[in-house]
Formats: C-alpha cells, structure tokens, sequence
C-alpha cells in the first residue's frame, strides 16, 4: 500500500473542531427560527412503493419495510403519497425528481440557492454516489438545474468536498499568494492603463472610467479577501477513512453515500452550504450487502417483474440506502446549533425520487418524504392526484424555506393547508 | 387568448431608434430619398431658421426647455456629434406631423416640406460618419478570444459569468457592453484559471507503493463479472464496459508514470467438448481513466497489454505499462465466445443458435424460462424481462432443466418457439445475456482473475494533460534561450505576445510596465514559471485586452481588421488579418473593375469572402440570427401538448433558420428570398408535419426522412420565407395561443424596420369590454376604437391579423381554434393596399423589397458595429440596397458591399 498520501498530511494540520460562534446572541433568538438550510436526497431507481407507503393514513401508521430504517424519527418525518409531475413516463425519468414537468427546468433546489445563498461559501452543493450516469453527457443524470437551464455538475469525490469544506493549510497558502501577487500587480495594470487612457477620444475616455470604477471596487474586494483569508473558515476533527482513493465508481455507491451524508451533515452544521442535493445513482453495481451478495445488480433488481425474490433482493438495497438516511437523520438530530436546537429543526429534508416504478419506467406516484424543519410530522399523508401534484409539495418547501413562489412547473396550488 | 397578454407592450425598445428608423422608413416610401432634396436655405418656403424659431423654440428654448429639448443653442453648432444626433430626432416629428402640438400653431406643409429638406441636406452636409463607444469583448466573443489565443479549444467560462445586456437588438453594442465590478471578477477568476492551464502548479511525484487487488476490490456490474472459488470470473468479451468489464473499485493513479503490473489469471476450461476454445484466452488489460462514464465502449480505452491464458492453474504474468494521472485497470477477456451489449445482440443470437443447435434439452430449458415468461400478451412490443436478468434467470434456466417433465416437443431448429427465442437474444440480450452468462460462468470456458499488483511510480512520466501543457507552452512562450538572463527572455517573450494578446503593436512603455512587475515578482523569491503565471494574469485584465479599438484618430488597420474578424467569426483576427493590417494593406484601394472612376477597397473585399460563414453552425449565423429574428426565445417556449412539437422540432425550426440565411448569404441569391425562396432547410418529417409538404422520392427511402435537406416549396404559398417560417411563428407565439400584436410588431421591426415606439408611460392600462368577442379580431377591436391605441396599433394589428392563418407553431389553419370560426386573415396596410392573407402581404413585401433589404442592412450594420447608424450612415446604406436591387445582385453582394462602406469604416 501507498506510504503517503494528501489526506495525512490534511490530518496532520488540522485544528479540531471550531463553528462560526454564534452562541453568544443565542439568548436574544429564542423564537421559532424560519429554516436555514435545505437537502434533496434522491434515488436514481425509485423506492419500491408497496413498502415505502404504509398501508395505513394518519399518524398510527403500520411501519413498511423501506421505512422501518428510520422508524426512531417517525415524529419527525412525513410521507406523502399520490404525487407526481405528470412528467413522461420513460428512461429519463430520474431526472426530474427536482425540476419538475419538464427535463431541465429550474430546480427546486437551485431556486431556493437563488433566493438564500448568495452569502454562503457555497450557495449549493450538487452531490452525487454510486457512479454517474452519462458522464459528459448533455444532461446526462444531472437534476438540479439553473434558471437559464444549465445542468449544474455533480461533485461525486467525498474528498474533493472535504477540501472545499474543510479548506487545507496548502490550498489557503496558494489562495493567499494568488490574492496577494494578484492585488501587487493591479497597480502596473493600472499603471499603463492609465496611460492609454489619456490617448484616447473623450467618449472612449468616459467608458474606460466604467473599468476603473470597477478596478477599484474589486481592489478592495481583494483587500477583504486577503484579510479574510487566514480567518478559521471551519475546521472539524472529522477524517475520510483513509484509503488509496475515493468511492466513487457504482460499485462503491454503500460506501461513499455515509461519507457524503457525514460531510453534509458537517456542512449544514458550519453553514457553510445551505442547499444541498444529493443522488443515490447506483446503475447496475450488484452489491454485498450484510456480507452477501446478491444476485444481480442493482439496475436489474429494479425491472423485478414482480418475482418475490428480485424484490426482496431489491429491498435489501433500499433498506440500506434508509440506513444511511437514518444515521443522517440522527446526527443532525443530535448535532445543535448555535441556539442549541437540533439542527433537524432548522433543516427542511426532502427525499423523494424522480422514478415512480423503476419496472415499468413509469413516473407517475413518486415516493415522497419529508423530515425536519419544524413542521407537524408523524403522519402519512395520501393525496388524491387529480387535486395535487408533487409540485405543490415543492411550493410549500419553498415557501417554508422563504422563497415567495405561488407556482412549481405545472402545480400552482401548495400544500400549505395540509402540511403546517 | 387572454386580454392580459394582448395588450401588454414591450417598454424597453428604444424610441430613438424607432423614431431614426421610422423617419428613414417613411423617406423611403415618399422615395424622396436624397434625389428631390436640395442642400439650400433659401428655397421656396422661407428661411428654415426662422421657421424653427416661429414654431419650436418658443418652447424648446433655453429657459422653457419643454422636453428637455433647447433647439435655440443647437442651430449654431453643426459639428458636434450630440447636435447631430438631436436633429436626426427633430427631423421625423416635423415632417410626419407630430409636433409642434396640435393646440399650438401649426405650420403649412410647404414649410413643413423646406424644413425637412433642409434638416435633410444638413445632416448630409455635415456627415456624421462612426462613432461607436469602445466595445468590451462580448461574452461569446470573449470566450473565443480565450480559446483561440491560449489554444484552449474546450474552455467555457464558469457558471454565473455575466451576461451582456441587449441594446439596439443585439448584445454586442458599444452602450450595451458595460463594465462592472461583477464581471471584472470574473474576467480575474477566468485569468486565474487560464493562467493555471498555461502553467500549472507543480505536483509532487508521490513515491513508489505497491497496490494488491484482490477480486473483492473489484467493480462487478450487470454480470460482468462474477466471484468464483476466490477468483474473478469473466465470460463475456461485449465491448460494453459495464457489462462485460471490471476494474479496481478504489485504486486511481495520481502520478503519471511507469508502473509494473503484475497480473494472476487462469483459465477455467469446460467439460463439454464442444464448448472448448480452441485458441488461449486472451486477457486484456487497458487503462480505464475514470472520468469516463460506465456506458462506454472499450475501444475508448488505451490498451496495456494482452496476455494469453492458457494454463488452469493461476500464473504470473508482470509487465511494464504507462499509466497517467487519474487512471485505472480495465479488465477485458478479449476473445470469449460469448458477447453481448453495447449493441453487439446479434451476436448473442447466432452464438445461441449454435449452442441450442448441439443441446435440445438446453434449448427446451431456455425456451421454457424465456417464453413463459413473456408478461406482454403482444408479441413483439414491450417484454418485460426484468426477473430474467442475471443469476435470477439462471436459476430459472437451471430449474427448468431439471424438470423430468421438461417439454421438448417445440425442441427442433424449425419450431416457431425456436426462431422467437432466438430473436428475442438477438432484441433482448442485454437482459437474457447477463443471464446466459452464468452458463459459462458455472460450466466455462470463462477466465478467471486471481490478483492485480501495481507497483509504481517507477518513474513519472509526461501524461497527456502534461503533453497538452509543453505543446502550449511552445506555441505560446516560445523556449527559453539559454544565452538570455530571465529579464532578457520575458522581455522577448513579451514583445511577442503582448501584441497578439492585445490585437495591436505595442509601445515599449507597456511593455516595460509589465516586465517590471515581473522582475519585481522574482525579487520577491518567486520562480520564473510564478513570473509567467502573474503575468498572463494581469494581462488578461488589462483593458488593452478586454477592450477593442481603444486609441485616438481614426480607425487604423488593426481596428478594421478586428471589426471584420469579430464580426464574421466572433473571434479574434487571425494571422492573416494581422499580416496584412501590420502591412496596411487591409485598407487597401484601386480603382474598381466596374467603375474604375471609383476606387474599391479590394483586399477588404477579398478578407470579407474569406471569412464570410459558410456553416450553419458558424458562431455569426447563431448569434446574429437569433437575435435578429427573436429566435433565442425558442429556448424558453415550450408548445402545448396540443400541437405534438417537441424539443426536438424546437431545435430544428431553430437550424431551419440558421441554414436558411446561410444559403442565402453563401449562393448570393436575391433579397426577395428572403420572402418568397421557393425552398426551405429541414428534415422531410418535419416538412411534412409542419408544411404539410408531402416529397415521394424522399418517402421512399426512410433513411433520409430525418435528414436535414433542401426542400422544394412552391412559390407564392403559404410557406416559405421569412414570413411563413415555423421558428418565426413559434417566437412570435406564447406556445399556446397565437398573439397578433406580437406578429405585428415583430414584422415592422424585423422585417419591414419600422419598429413602433412603446406607448407613452401616462396612457391607461386598458381594460377593454371583451364580452362577447369570439375572435381575436374582436378582442382587438379596442386597440382601433380607442384613440390612445389607434395610432400606433392600426400599423401594429393589421399585420399580425394577416398571419393568423399560422397556429402558435407555424401551421396553416383555417379556423380559430376555440370558437371554430373561419380565420379572416385579411388586412389594410399603412399605404392603403388590402390584403387577404399572407400570401399577399408577401406579393406587398417584394414590390416593396428595399424596405425589407433596409431593414436587414441596418441591422446587419448595428450587429457589425456596435452601434445605431446615424442619419448620413443610414443614407449610405440606402443606396447600397438602391443599387444592389437597380444591378439585381443578391444577398452576399450586400453583405460585401456593408463591410465595404464608409459606415463600417468608421470607428
């Protein structure tokens, strides 16, 4: 095995653990807060409905299999069940889980990023395990999309988003040089732009006072940057598993979806991101799971043609990916604020699909959940679909999240009067 | 149709340039242009300046200022561009009526007509040629720049990099392309990111380790590959990675270099005689470079090594290979009898007809498994063998062998369950070959793979993204000369970039600024490389670069020759231009061929055919296009379910444009093509869908219905031209409805270039009584009843009414959809001819050519020079359409004789 790699040497220079301290207004912000942060988990294949719904609606629900993982949250999480986008049913499915009606509208995400997190290090993080699908390709297996309709990448390496969280000793000493040598050298710029300036026409001369307006701004910019640079953005005890390299073919997608689900969680803890999605991808990886492996993989687990073992073996995975979720759950549970309140209860969770049965590639009735951000759980709530549609869902999300929208792709309507 | 979308304006068109151009229009169509007026104050009529004191100064004077406007100071001064630009606006008003105010006194049409002739010949007189503001780099111009300059053919700037805003139509114009703090960030975060590809930071060659890969460290997909007795098991060679390939979950190399590869395989060989290979196996191994999705074919893989297997029991096999940054192991057994995937089905169905040829009871078993299970009553559609992939299947299959009752009367090679079952292989495989691949798996021939060592670095090595960087650093930086200090060599090194870079020479004054920020940088402790890293990062944002034509006096050769680049290809000039601008050639002239009492600017000529575009595709098409014609909003409609037209239709109304100009430009044909071609560019199903164009050569060769060709249109019918265009409709609809007034207004202004002005800010919102209406026609009766509207929507209305007969995606049709009326498309013009439909307003359009030919010519000009052309500029463009109708010569002889004029000319 390798001797050295990057990953030791970060652990070698990193401080433990230190949070935007903010503890001390924490007495004068006692009143219910509006949530801060926002997280879509989706899975590429679906959830398997008949054990994802309870067979019961209301709150005393029997627990289906899917969710018996995360049964401990049960007050703290809603299923919905009957909505859809009424989008086309087909391979492409999956990738409307966030956009809606149409592949490639603006996203559920990325409109609540647009509205809160222009301040944040990374207004929203776009995640991906267990391989990507089409890679490069035009729209590939994105979903989050901006509102010019660009597919925004997916970062799939649990330790690329550890270095941008958790920015290295070496990577701050570049950026520094990079902001220092880049202010030094604006004066000379300056210096013979100035000079070009005084031979030009008046009108020319005019424009060009549109660049030196803008040159000043971003030199003091720069100034705060610099200043800021050497601030603790944050730091975390936490460490990757140390390993040759990272999880990120299909086959590994067990592996590194509680990484991403630890780094998220550290994320919305830092505020360093307060949008974040992620996809449970997958593709035909045939997994081992409890030290078995299972007869095929996990693509062609989900075309079960209904054969009792091809379900069971398909559960198995699902019920895995919930474990993730549940220990996801827990921590951010467990985990508190700078008001010392969970931060499940500033957090809106939404996992859902864009994939309604993987079998017959149909995208009608998408499994819907959602846990956290204050809201009155415990229920299965069944929704009839000639009167909602998932969409109306995603209006009460943004409205919850403080993004003012009366309408998501073709729903125009919200939850808002069933889920308070 | 909803009231609220009728009667919505558009605010942000510029009045300015809808009163230049209205003014020009309506000189157009008196066809006084030029030939009647004369340059005199004295003719009959009155002395002008007293004429203008007697009616407009009385309010637009220095203290009342009415409008903002004082005439009284501007009479003196006819040289100052700002007087001239103010007089281009009085004119229009004064001849067509509108002002002075009707309470006020009015002066007679003589005086009326010595005013305008008068202003006419002034603005001639005192010509006002250029005038552009300097013109920062576009976005797509600017990433151009980028990829051109530093050889960096696949650069996009990051997400969130600003827009431009949109003036006079296009994004491209002096007062549009504004600098901001924003985008100088951005433009710093781009010069950060070029200088990192241009010369990157050093890695540090990690030092050599020794990797085990064991069969669970390796990716198994589909059923690619299977663990068997501690080994990994292979038996297809489908040229699918994912399902047939493997390589190592976890292991990517960071360091380009050698590597020792150290591979155990065996060979698992089967019982049976007929299944024995008869070469070795072949076992290949590739370099996988992970950023390379799972769905790829393996020829996208560079191959390693082939080692044969022939031995059962496990052996060593060690070569030396080059693995670059951020690859892998791929592991392929090249030669299995078995394949399938990635389109390779067919295969799968001769290679089981062989298998069932030998083996009844096998091909009974199969039978059983695979045509039982067929969940759809419908042969031949949708199957759904989900339950049979795999394992899954192969333990059905094994089931169905044992059975002592196993039906095998349909057992024959000529049975019709043998030829379906072969088939469904054939259509199938991807599902019934993961599952048919336990077969080998459990009985062989397979291969197995015990174990993978890589050892390494042994060396680093160059990989191609290292390659990529010296080639670059050659073109760019030139070698460093030994026999030069490092000063020396920058101070080479800059003379030879900076002009490049800047589009310009350069004096050595900017040349020693930035060789002595360099030097100053060194004296700090930073490397040579450090020193060329800073420095492509500060010149980037110079606005040296960032800017173009920036220097005193006229427009110079290099000016010309950015113009001209820019706007043929949205790039920068390539050698040539800057050959013959250093040269000064490229403003050559000699007397003209035709006319050799003029001269001809010829080198200009033959540079603009150089780099005329030729492509559909070509960055000018695209962009000029779609924003002459609106056509960038296509992105943004989507039709109603209603209308069946996709995505897919979208994008090819969209080229159908885009080919359509460039044949126009490219064979030189008339600008009455424009209108009424006779032809279009599309596919055969789309012409058909749309155009209700039915081609029996092309119906009968399938293949090409989907390909995009010339298509034969009838002249004088519906379609064809611009203005029976399905992108041109769609643009110009919601997607659901059809909007007249849109119609309209998008043919005064792109088609015969007279833009409406927006309504003034204190007219009403209107809230017209629709009860009752049950066309469009009747929702919009208000527009010409109330007073406020009727001026400008009785020329606005008209012409949207007449393209009604088009539904929201450009398809003929003769009843409003709702209310099932017969459609009455028909019309008054402004000059009084009546219409029945389109086809008439098109017979109007091509008596009327140079209207439209003006049109195009203006905007082709603002496109190309940044700016609105002023009255005199707009006069010389008249006359280029004038003559080019009078010699009857066609598009690209405009186009030339556009980059030619005075108006281009000009800064």
């Amino acid at each position: 095995m390798k001797t050295t790699n990057r990953r030791r040497i970060l652990v070698s220079t990193m401080a433990t653990i230190g949070l935007p301290s903010l503890e001390s207004f924490a007495e004068n912000q006692k009143s219910i807060a509006k949530p801060k942060t926002f997280v879509a988990v989706g899975s590429f294949f679906g959830w398997y409905r008949k054990e994802f719904y309870p067979k019961e609606i209301g709150k005393n629900y029997t627990i289906p299999k899917i969710i018996a993982p995360i049964a401990d949250h049960r007050n703290d999480f809603t299923i919905f069940s009957g909505l859809d986008h009424r989008a086309k049913n087909g391979h492409v499915g999956w990738v409307n889980f966030l956009c809606g009606k149409n592949l490639g509208d603006y996203s559920l995400d990325q409109r609540i990023a647009d509205k809160i997190g222009q301040k944040s290090r990374f207004p929203s993080l776009q995640l991906a395990v267990g391989g990507v699908e089409n890679e490069g390709g035009s729209i590939g297996g994105r979903t989050s999309f901006t509102q010019q309709k660009i597919p925004l990448p997916m970062m799939r390496r649990p330790s690329v988003l550890y270095s941008q969280l958790f920015v290295s000793e070496s990577d701050k000493k570049r950026a520094e040089y990079i902001l220092r040598s880049g202010k030094s050298s604006l004066d000379y710029v300056l210096d013979d732009a100035k000079y070009l300036q005084r031979n030009v026409s008046q009108a020319d001369r005019n424009k060009l006072d549109e660049y030196f307006h803008s040159l000043r701004s971003v030199e003091k910019r720069l100034n705060q940057k610099i200043e800021s640079v050497n601030d603790v953005i944050a730091q975390t005890d936490y460490r990757l598993p140390d390993s040759d390299s990272d999880p990120i073919s299909s086959s590994m997608m067990m592996e590194a979806a509680p990484l991403m689900y630890d780094l998220m969680a550290l994320a919305i803890q830092t505020e360093a991101a307060p949008v974040m999605s992620l996809m449970l991808n997958g593709l035909g990886a045939v997994f081992t799971i409890d030290g078995e492996a299972l007869k095929v993989g996990y693509h062609s687990l989900s075309h079960h043609g209904n054969k009792p073992e091809m379900i069971r073996d398909l559960l198995k995975i699902e019920c895995e990916l919930m474990k993730h979720f549940n220990d996801f759950l827990t921590q951010l549970k467990e985990k508190k604020d700078a008001q010392g309140k969970p931060l499940l209860d500033s957090t809106v969770v939404l996992l859902g699909t864009g994939m309604g049965d993987a079998s017959r590639h149909a995208n009608d009735n998408l499994p819907a959940l959602v846990a956290g951000g204050g809201f009155d759980h415990g229920s299965h709530v069944s929704l009839d679909p000639n009167e909602y549609l998932l969409g109306d869902l995603y209006i009460t999300l943004m409205n919850k999240m403080g993004v003012k929208a009366n309408s998501f792709s073709n729903a125009s309507r919200s939850l808002n009067e069933v889920f308070v | 149709m909803t009231s609220a979308t009728v009667f919505t304006h558009d605010r942000t068109r510029n009045i300015q340039l809808a009163c230049v151009l209205i003014l020009a229009f309506s000189l157009a169509f008196q066809s006084v242009s030029g030939e009647d007026t004369v340059a005199n104050e004295n003719t009959v009529g009155g002395h002008p300046q007293k004429t203008l004191n007697k009616y407009c100064v009385e309010c637009h004077n220095a203290e009342v200022k009415e409008g903002d406007l004082d005439l009284d100071s501007k009479l003196s001064d006819w040289s100052s561009p700002t007087n001239l630009k103010l007089w281009e606006k009085v004119l229009p008003v004064i001849s067509d009526g509108s002002m002075p105010p009707a309470e006020k006194p009015q002066p007679s049409d003589t005086e009326r007509k010595m005013l305008a002739k008068w202003l006419d010949s002034s603005l001639r007189e005192n010509k006002s040629f250029g005038g552009t503001l300097a013109r920062r780099l576009s976005k797509e111009e600017y990433q151009n720049t980028i990829r051109i300059l530093f050889d960096l053919p696949k650069y996009t700037v990051p997400l969130g990099f600003p827009d431009d805003s949109t003036r006079h139509g296009f994004n491209n114009t002096g007062e549009g392309l504004i600098m901001s703090p924003t985008l100088l960030g951005a433009y710093i975060k781009v010069a950060n990111q070029v200088a990192d590809e241009l010369v990157p930071v050093k890695k540090i060659a990690e030092e050599s380790s020794t990797r085990v890969l064991k069969p669970d460290d390796m990716v198994a997909n589909y059923a690619a590959a299977a663990k068997y007795n501690n080994a990994l098991r292979f038996a297809s060679s489908g040229t699918q990675i994912m399902r047939s390939c493997s390589w190592p979950k976890r292991m990517t190399v960071n360091t380009s270099g050698i590597y020792k590869i150290t591979v155990r395989a065996s060979s698992f060989l089967p019982r049976s005689r007929n299944l024995m290979p008869k070469e070795p196996m072949l076992l290949e191994l590739r370099a996988r470079d992970l950023a390379v999705g799972e769905r790829e074919m393996l020829h996208r893989f560079r191959l390693l090594k082939t080692i044969s297997v022939a031995s059962e029991s496990p052996q060593d096999v060690s070569f030396e290979a080059e693995l670059y940054e951020g690859e892998t192991i791929l592991v392929h057994w090249n030669n299995s009898p078995l394949s399938y995937g990635g389109g390779q089905n067919r295969n799968l169905g001769k290679h089981v007809r062989k298998r069932f040829e030998n083996d009844k009871r096998f091909l009974a078993a199969w039978q059983k498994v695979v045509l039982e299970n067929s969940h759809d009553p419908k042969e031949g559609t949708l199957f759904n063998y989900g339950d049979l992939r795999g394992m899954s299947g192969w333990e059905q299959f094994k089931k169905a062998i044992q059975d002592k009752d196993l039906d095998m009367s349909h057992a024959t090679m000529d049975s019709v369950q043998t030829k379906k079952l072969i088939a469904l292989f054939a259509s199938q495989g991807n599902v019934l070959g993961e599952a048919f691949a336990y077969d080998y798996f459990e009985k062989g021939p397979a291969l197995d793979l015990h174990e993978i060592r890589v050892e390494g670095p042994l060396r680093s090595v160059d990989g191609p993204q290292d390659e990529e960087v010296k080639k670059r650093q050659r073109r760019l930086f030139d070698v460093p000369n030994e026999a030069l200090s490092k000063e020396g060599n920058v101070a080479k090194l800059l003379e030879d970039l900076l002009p490049k870079i800047f589009r310009k020479p350069v004096k050595s004054r900017t040349i020693d600024v930035y060789l002595k920020m360099v030097t100053e940088h060194w004296s700090k402790g930073y490397s040579y490389e450090s020193g060329l890293h800073l420095l492509i990062r500060s010149i980037l944002i110079s606005p040296r670069f960032l800017y173009r034509s920036l220097d005193d006096g006229p427009m110079d050769d290099y000016d010309l020759a950015a113009r001209l680049s820019y706007f043929l290809t949205q790039g920068p000039p390539d050698k040539i231009l800057i050959d013959l601008a250093r040269r000064g050639r490229l403003s050559a002239v000699r007397p003209s061929e035709v006319d050799p009492s003029k001269l001809e600017y010829w080198v200009l000529r033959r540079e603009a055919k150089r780099l005329m575009p030729t492509s559909h595709s070509a960055p000018m098409v695209q962009s000029f296009t779609s924003q002459w014609l609106g056509t960038r909003r296509l992105d943004s409609i989507m039709p109603d379910a209603v209308f069946n037209f996709t995505a897919d239709d979208l994008d090819l109304a969209k080229r159908e444009v885009e080919y359509f100009f460039t044949e126009m430009l490219k064979t030189n044909r008339p600008m009455t093509d424009f209108i009424d071609p006779g032809f279009t560019f599309t596919t055969p199903a789309f012409a058909e869908k749309i155009y209700q164009v039915e081609d029996d050569k092309t119906k009968a060769k399938k293949d090409s219905e989907n390909k995009f060709q010339k298509i034969t249109l009838a002249r004088d019918g519906r379609y064809g031209g611009l203005l029976g265009m399905s992108a041109v409709m769609t643009t110009t609809a919601n997607g659901v409805d059809t909007q007249p007034v849109l119609r309209g207004v998008w043919v005064l202004e792109n088609i015969l270039g007279m833009p409406v002005p927006p309504p003034p800010d204190d007219v009403p919102a209107l809230t017209p009584d629709t009860q009752g209406a049950k066309t469009p026609r009747d929702l919009l009766a208000a527009h010409t009843t109330k007073k406020s509207c009727m001026s400008c929507h009785r020329k606005i209305d008209p012409l949207g009414f007449v393209l009604e007969h088009f539904d929201p995606v450009g398809r003929w049709r003769d009843k409003w959809p709702e209310s099932g009326t017969i459609i009455d498309a028909s019309a008054t013009l402004q000059d009084g001819t009546k219409v029945e439909d389109v086809i008439e307003l098109k017979r109007w359009v091509l008596t009327n050519i140079d209207l439209f030919s003006r049109c195009l010519a203006v905007k082709l000009m603002i496109y190309a020079t940044g700016r609105e052309p002023s009255y005199i500029e707009v006069k010389e463009i008249e006359d280029i359409v004038k003559s080019n109708r009078e010699n009857k010569h066609g598009f690209q002889d405009i186009f030339v004789d556009l980059i030619l004029s005075e108006t281009f000319r000009s800064k």
